[in-house]
């Protein structure tokens, strides 16, 4: 087999995590309390391949992209990052896709800020970049496109844009370009060094391919774009796209074929699929989830809103009626990841107006606290999400941040605070970075910290992991949750006997530094 | 769909980006020449419009200063 163009990414993006989608946050990390090698292992364990080195599962966007040039008769394939050298010597084009390069995407940045540790997913990338074949290829005239969700990164990395060789940057949804960057690259024309993709420039869901080969943890897209506008956020800036059920199905049969027991339901808001503005379609909702159980034993959503969940409940008992027609006797519980940003009624009308829609956004705590007591009582389990230092934050949107956390604190969950990242409408905006740390943010980390540790503790024992198989990861799992309440009570002790800003000058917050003291 | 060229001289300050383009208002696709001594240069003479822009689709080649005038 010659390939004229490989399609790769570096082990953090090249795994199905266990099949436990979860454990792929942790390569947002950096590897502490263990060697990087079994941090590796724990996060994004090599993926199984066939013999030319092309894996069984690969991610969903890379997939999506291998499934356009190949509809373009373009004599292309995604190869395991172990498998790359006997391809290298004749292809032509090496295209790579990431969800954070440099570590610069929340949480990583925050773990990296906190720690003083780079995370493993931007050691793993400069890793593969620095292999000597690449080099290689790279002198014999090899063109190299990076692209994907944190495609906007190389704008602030651009001594690794000189150091890799890159030829050009992708940043949005490629469908539409990507056959003729690929063919210029093959016809050795010249090629833009970068290019955004405008809204008008996206594809329509027709224009979008069907993938070829199965999707990592067989996650497939059931729609593009979000209603809501949040303005952090980059993915309101496309417009809305529903795919058809039947184009669902197609990308179902695919990764069903290739042997894969479980699929993940992709969008930003997985309540919202088929909707008339907000309102939800309990028709396309409950035939999708039947068509998706038809073809899987379990399923999970990546997404959903937590005023949809409110709302979908109260006025249509959706989440009733969706819960029972996933759990069986394969599954018992769901995951899902949700958005709380901010506990502040101000700030959720300055940059997420439409968040809590339909109720107004002065109800925007209740509807979070609300959501997850409905999520709770359905064993709907979130991964929710914080934002810490959003342009205009006052200490009174941190206050009611905390007095939020105080509430949610009986609701099985994860919360995870993040840094902001200026991204979407904010793209222009400052970065939130270590020195800007208060004492009040401090308390959200540790509240978050501890609330997670708590329930992590939980989930890990009860629902996460079944079976025998794996007892490793759980054994490795309890293990490092051990490590972070030992690490954090030395920290919290340094923090009380010296104080907030002798730590972040002395560097005392740092868990790495704690453990070698 | 309209689609505005709009070159970059190494004289010319990143700042007066905008006040091309906005001579272009309905260019929904934009296609910048910019030139500098090296590729990544190119782009980093105009990082801060492509971070601020949002609504149209880009396209950045670097020229060499003079080359293909």
């Amino acid at each position: 087999m010659r390939l004229d163009v490989i399609i790769t990414s570096d082990r953090t993006m090249m795994s199905n995590h266990h099949h436990k989608e979860f454990l792929g946050f942790f390569a947002t990390g950096p590897p502490i309390g263990m060697p990087e090698k079994l941090w590796m292992w724990l996060c994004a364990p090599k993926l199984k391949v066939d013999r030319w080195g092309r894996p069984i599962e690969a991610p969903y966007g890379l997939r999506k992209i291998e499934a356009a040039l190949l509809n373009a008769g373009i004599n292309a394939a995604i190869i395991d990052p172990d498998h790359l050298s006997r391809h290298l010597r004749h292809a032509k084009v090496l295209m790579i896709g990431h969800h954070d390069f440099f570590a610069m995407c929340s949480p990583s940045v925050e773990w990296w800020a906190i720690t003083g540790v780079e995370p493993v997913n931007s050691r793993s990338f400069k890793r593969l970049m620095r292999r000597p074949e690449i080099r290689e290829a790279k002198r014999r005239g090899l063109r190299i496109i990076m692209g994907g969700p944190a495609a906007w990164q190389w704008l602030w990395r651009t001594d690794y844009w000189r150091e890799f060789g890159v030829d050009t940057i992708v940043d949005g949804e490629a469908e539409k370009v990507v056959v003729d960057l690929v063919e210029k690259a093959l016809n050795g024309d010249e090629l833009p060094l970068y290019v955004y993709v405008g809204p008008d420039d996206v594809p329509s869901v027709d224009e979008i391919p069907v993938i070829r080969g199965a999707s990592i943890n067989g996650l497939i897209e059931i729609m593009r774009g979000c209603p809501r506008g949040c303005k952090f956020c980059s993915v309101t800036l496309r417009p809305l796209r529903y795919y058809p059920l039947e184009k669902i199905e197609e990308e179902l049969k695919v990764n069903a074929r290739a042997g894969l027991k479980s699929c993940i339901l992709h969008s930003e808001d997985v309540l919202v699929y088929g909707a008339r503005g907000l309102e939800p379609n309990v028709e396309a909702l409950l035939k999708l989830h039947k068509l998706a159980k038809k073809y899987f034993g379990t399923l999970a959503w990546s997404h959903v809103t937590l005023a949809e969940v409110k709302y979908s409940q109260e006025k249509y008992r959706l989440i009733d009626k969706l819960t029972e027609v996933i759990y069986d006797e394969h599954q018992d519980w769901i995951g899902v990841e949700v958005g709380i940003e901010t506990g502040s009624v101000r700030l959720a009308k300055k940059i997420m107006p439409a968040k809590a829609a339909p109720y107004p956004s002065e109800k925007w705590p209740e509807v979070v606290e609300d959501a997850f007591a409905i999520m709770h009582d359905h064993r709907i389990v979130p991964a929710a999400t914080l934002i810490l230092g959003l342009p205009e934050e006052r200490e009174e949107d941190l206050v009611a941040t905390l007095e939020l956390l105080e509430r949610l604190k009986e609701y099985r969950s994860l919360i995870v605070p993040m840094f902001f990242v200026p991204l979407g409408v904010l793209r222009d905006r400052r970065w939130f970075l270590r020195e800007q740390i208060n004492e009040l943010h401090v308390e959200i980390l540790r509240k978050c910290l501890w609330h997670s540790v708590r329930w992590g503790e939980d989930m890990v024992s009860r629902m996460y992991f079944r079976g025998l198989r794996y007892e490793p990861v759980k054994l490795l799992l309890k293990l490092f949750l051990a490590y972070v309440k030992r690490k954090a009570r030395k920290v919290e002790r340094q923090l009380e006997e010296r104080g907030l800003e002798s730590a972040k000058r002395g560097r005392a917050v740092s868990v790495v530094e704690a453990s070698n003291q | 769909m309209k689609e505005a060229r709009i070159r970059l001289s190494e004289s010319t300050s990143p700042s007066e980006l905008t006040r091309l383009i906005a001579q272009a208002p309905d260019a929904r696709r934009i296609v910048l020449e910019v030139e500098a001594n090296d590729r990544v240069r190119a782009v980093e003479r105009v990082r801060d419009f492509l971070l601020s822009n949002i609504s149209r689709t880009i396209f950045v080649y670097a020229r060499k200063p003079g080359e293909g005038e």
